[in-house]
């Protein structure tokens, strides 16, 4: 693991007669920018992605991916059906006498009450709300992690994550 | 040019005396090759980084390794893998997961140290800026030939094209670049 390849990266000089000048200064910049990333010390990371590689014999952390996406999904289910069923409930039972506040409610409002008009909450409407709801979670967590990367690898990571998807 | 030939021939008769020691030895023969190759083409440390993961992921599991032009075909793959990321809406939020997994798993004080050298070197000498510029062919040309010294032969394997369609689309990227050289001051 402590062989370092650098040295066996070459740079072609002058190969095409008429442009040599430019060919050579093309070839110093690449050579300069070999020189600079020597400095990287890519060993240090290469042993560690190696036993990453080998170890995890799949992406960076993919099963926790999966847990989560897993996890994520049954509770959105699990939450959609609930509260569809809670309140479909509540709906149900009407005006005075309701499930919840009955006592706080006017008696006979028949415009109130969702179940004398038909109107039972969808526990597929519910579902579509929940997955909605775990999207704007997923775009605001993506809009945290642009903005912890810029504070912890001060690097221009964000401007540089941009560049590269424009 | 001779020393990557027999470095071939080691890793494939390390892959002949067993699977794993062949891995280790191509790994460690490639590794920064591979690395510094996506960072000319990507411009970015830490995606260099997720990609040459995916290209080794893929050379661990590849069977019958040892028959084909390692080199090329790991260079082949590298520049798949980039392209299928500037293309993939997948690869993408894939990237982004990986990077929000990160929060809960922090990654290591190696590897972060290990990016901000990268960056400082990248920013060093601004070539990188300059290659982001090009076109993604002409760039990976350029790359193949400037950086990782291959010859046309070679780069015609690991591009996928004829040799000498190597030499115009080298001609064109090397105009390119002088184009973009000459706009931004300082640079040369």
């Amino acid at each position: 693991m402590n062989r370092d390849n650098d040295k066996e990266r070459g740079v072609a000089y002058g190969a095409d007669g008429g442009e040599e000048k430019f060919e050579s200064e093309i070839g110093k910049l690449f050579a300069a920018q070999a020189e600079a990333d020597k400095k990287a010390e890519i060993s240090s990371i290469r042993n560690i992605e190696y036993s990453r590689i080998t170890g995890a014999q799949g992406s960076r952390g993919v099963s926790f991916y999966y847990f989560l996406s897993a996890f994520l999904v049954l509770f959105i289910i699990f939450m959609a059906y609930n509260i569809s069923q809670v309140a479909n409930e509540k709906l149900s039972s009407g005006g005075p006498g309701g499930y919840f506040n009955a006592p706080y409610e006017p008696e006979g409002d028949a415009g109130d009450n969702y179940s004398a008009a038909g109107k039972y909450l969808d526990p597929l409407s519910a579902l579509a709300f929940f997955a909605l709801e775990g999207a704007a979670i997923f775009v605001l967590i993506i809009i945290l992690r642009f903005l912890l990367s810029c504070v912890f690898f001060k690097s221009g990571a964000l401007n540089k994550k941009i560049n590269i998807l424009s | 040019m001779n020393d990557k030939i027999s470095g071939d021939d080691k890793i494939k008769y390390a892959y002949t005396l067993d699977r794993g020691k062949g891995f280790e030895e191509l790994y460690n023969f490639y590794y920064s090759d591979i690395y510094y190759f996506l960072l000319n083409m990507s411009a970015d440390c830490e995606l260099a980084l997720d990609l040459t993961h995916d290209v080794f992921i893929k050379a661990y599991n590849q069977s019958g390794i040892e028959e084909f032009k390692i080199k090329a075909w790991l260079f082949r793959v590298a520049a798949n893998c980039f392209y299928e990321y500037k293309r993939s809406y997948y690869r993408r939020v894939k990237y982004y997961i990986n990077n929000i997994y990160r929060l809960i798993d922090p990654p290591e004080d190696a590897e972060i140290k290990f990016i901000e050298r990268a960056s400082e070197a990248c920013d060093k000498t601004r070539l990188r800026e300059s290659l982001k510029k090009l076109d993604e062919k002409d760039r990976l040309i350029i790359t193949l030939r400037y950086y990782n010294g291959f010859s046309y032969e070679e780069i015609a394997e690991s591009a996928g094209i004829e040799a000498g369609t190597v030499m115009s689309r080298l001609h064109r990227a090397k105009e390119r670049l002088k184009e973009v050289m000459s706009d931004e001051p300082g640079q040369r």
